[in-house]
């Protein structure tokens, strides 16, 4: 049995937005997380992160390049495999929680047992008691439906569920998203001490440094590719705008002040606007206008 | 994985569906409601129809037992003195004449009716005399009326009346009796007006002749047979067997059932459109859900399960209520077409319909459920996950 939970192998991504019109959101990339690691992937959104979680769930499939999880190839396998492969290999803890709503707590930790047909209702059910307990859900909110449970107690639940199955692997996207900071650092600490303990596999995505840290082994994602260091450019936002640019937009910001007068004007002739409350309006463009004729006359 | 599995799954999703109906009440209420109408209307629509069959046939049976009717080409060309003959050929049990003719009165048109006076109530079933008496055997020129006319023109027992007789002209009689029948056979909203066959014989100026003979069968077997020597004795009669007479009422009785039946298939039509209405909205409600749910494992056929279910609990509530309301709804219909037309309707709750009832309201709810669900089923997984 190899030690590799998740091997990605030049993957690439394209969506097709409308013919013509293609998006490359992942750009190659090349990932191996070994069994029993903590991982996290940060990105702004945009990235592409999600996208590579979701292509490491098998909840997509990527375009070109290998998925292997867990050992088995699945990037060929049938919509139905798909299905069962996750059922029983992989566990999903959501910003927004995604419990099931008409169910409550200890039916939504069920329910993943319930559909791998490994377990009867009553040895679910104890299962479900035990997760819960596990993740510190109190016993009186097992009956309790996702409405009527406060945010951390929905992530509990929802990390009880992922891990059901006993999972190979545990995908979390920006799990604490929904939480305050308080309750989000108790689920992560939560996720932290399943890993050392049990050695149970974790890939978070998220765009907080402080969930990213947790993680013994952190990446970073930038416009679909993949960095172990963090690039430069993540770290700063360049607003320097050169000159060129500038003249275009107030060239284009003039034409538009200049038709607000003749605006007012009509205005006026309507009878719209009294003389007075013209004039001081006028006197405001006028000033505006002067700054970026004194730029462009100095540009040229 | 296995059959006990699969079911433990259906039975997790049954549960899903019914917390999502009782969660979201006023919608399921709305639904279920809009399928209990359908399911209501069809049956009692088709209960008035099985009603009204049965008793045209028992009266029908009635009238002429297992039997047939002679009737000659015009008004009165049966030669009355045959009567012997054919109640002296085996298997006949009893044999009598009638003379049937159309009259005007201030009310509109009735039916003059001659027949013997020991067989009017064989003729006009449930025949019961509520005021004064019927006629005697020999005699004349009296008459017995149905109730509806006694109340509209306010005659009654003693008073005279006079009848414009088609193709003889007016004739003045003498009440004897107000009567009435608990029969949609004979006449709906016409009048009957009743006397003696020699009065109408006379009426008529065809003494010894009759309209036709009404001929009943003691063994069912051998009406094939009697029908056989009457046409050799009379080879010119038109003879009717009841089965005849059947046969053509069962047939205006099905135009009669398909335009219930259509009227009831409208509004299941409706109720079908708002099964799949709500699942429509269930779908978009709960997108999201579809994407948690193939996210943990869930197959497309679980989604449309999950759907279906929702379809198949609203729409088998809205069959149970809507045979029940439909119950309710026939006695209803009874008492306005008795108020309408003074017919008092059988009416026969037969679980077949009712039966019917539920099957149909299910399968209408799983075909108008099948689209959205289907839909739904087929989702995107991420896409139902980005759902917003």
């Amino acid at each position: 049995m190899s030690n590799i939970a998740v091997e990605l192998k030049n993957v690439i991504k394209i969506y097709k937005l409308a013919p013509g019109i293609e998006i490359e959101a992942l750009k190659g990339i090349n990932l191996k997380v070994n069994k029993g690691e903590y991982i996290s992937i940060m990105g702004p959104s945009g990235s592409g992160k999600t996208t590579l979680l979701n292509i490491i769930g098998t909840m997509d499939k990527p375009t070109f390049g290998r998925v292997i999880i867990d050992g088995i190839d699945v990037t060929d396998m049938s919509e139905k495999e798909l299905s069962d492969f996750r059922c029983n290999r992989i566990g999903y803890l959501f910003q927004f929680f995604n419990l099931i709503s008409t169910l409550n707590a200890l039916e939504n930790v069920m329910l993943p047992m319930i559909l791998s047909g490994k377990y009867t209702e009553k040895e679910a059910q104890e299962r479900a008691i035990k997760l819960l307990q596990l993740v510190g859900v109190e016993e009186k909110i097992f009956k309790n439906r996702p409405v009527q449970m406060s945010g951390g107690e929905r992530q509990r639940v929802a990390l009880a569920r992922a891990l059901a199955n006993e999972p190979a692997i545990i995908l979390m996207d920006e799990p604490t998203g929904s939480l305050d900071t308080a309750t989000g650092a108790r689920v992560m600490k939560l996720t932290k001490v399943l890993n050392e303990y049990l050695n149970q596999t974790f890939i978070v995505v998220t765009h907080n440094p402080s969930v990213a840290m947790i993680a013994n082994k952190m990446f970073y994602i930038r416009d679909g590719r993949i960095f172990e260091n963090p690039p430069k450019e993540l770290l700063s936002f360049d607003i320097a705008m050169d000159e060129k640019e500038k003249y275009s937009l107030l060239s284009s910001q003039l034409k538009i002040l200049k038709h607000s007068i003749y605006l007012l004007e009509e205005r006026l002739k309507r009878g719209d606007i009294s003389y007075n409350s013209y004039n001081e309006t006028k006197k405001k463009i006028a000033e505006q206008i002067d700054k970026i004729e004194i730029f462009l006359k100095g540009a040229k | 994985m296995s059959l006990i599995a699969q079911l433990r799954i259906i039975r997790h999703f049954l549960k899903l569906s019914e917390r999502d109906i009782v969660i979201r009440k006023g919608r399921a209420i709305l639904t279920i409601l809009g399928i209990t109408i359908g399911i209501a209307t069809l049956v009692s629509l088709m209960s008035v129809g099985l009603g009204m069959r049965q008793q045209v046939e028992e009266q029908l049976n009635e009238l002429l037992g297992a039997g047939m009717m002679l009737q000659g080409s015009s008004t009165a060309d049966v030669p009355e003195i045959i009567l012997e003959n054919v109640k002296s050929i085996n298997y006949v049990s009893d044999a009598y004449p009638v003379i049937i003719m159309i009259g005007q009165i201030k009310t509109g048109a009735c039916v003059f009716l001659g027949v013997p006076a020991e067989q009017i109530k064989n003729y006009l079933t449930g025949l019961q005399i509520l005021e004064g008496r019927g006629f005697y055997p020999e005699e004349e020129n009296v008459i017995v009326i149905q109730k509806m006319v006694s109340e509209r023109l306010n005659l009654h027992p003693g008073d005279f009346m006079t009848i414009d007789i088609e193709n003889v002209g007016k004739r003045t009689f003498k009440i004897v009796g107000v009567f009435d029948v608990g029969t949609v056979v004979v006449a709906g909203q016409i009048g009957i007006i009743a006397t003696n066959i020699k009065t109408a014989q006379k009426v008529l100026g065809r003494e010894g002749y009759v309209s036709s003979i009404i001929v009943r069968v003691s063994d069912r077997s051998k009406v094939d047979y009697i029908e056989k020597i009457l046409k050799e004795m009379f080879p010119n009669a038109r003879i009717t067997k009841q089965e005849e007479i059947l046969k053509r009422i069962n047939s205006i009785m099905d135009i009669i059932n398909g335009v219930l039946i259509a009227i009831a298939s409208i509004s299941l039509l409706v109720a079908g459109l708002s099964i799949m209405n709500t699942i429509m909205m269930v779908v978009r409600e709960r997108t999201r859900e579809i994407g948690t749910l193939r996210a943990i494992g869930a197959k497309r056929w679980h989604v449309l399960a999950i759907f279906l279910s929702e379809a198949g609990i609203l729409s088998l509530l809205g069959g149970i209520f809507g045979c029940i309301l439909g119950i309710i709804g026939v006695y209803f219909i009874r008492e306005f077409i008795q108020q309408l037309i003074r017919i008092q309707l059988l009416i026969v709750i037969s679980p077949t319909i009712l039966a019917y009832g539920i099957i149909i309201a299910i399968t209408i709810g799983l075909l108008a459920g099948f689209q959205p669900s289907w839909k739904g089923a087929n989702i995107r997984p991420i896409e139902a996950l980005r759902y917003e």
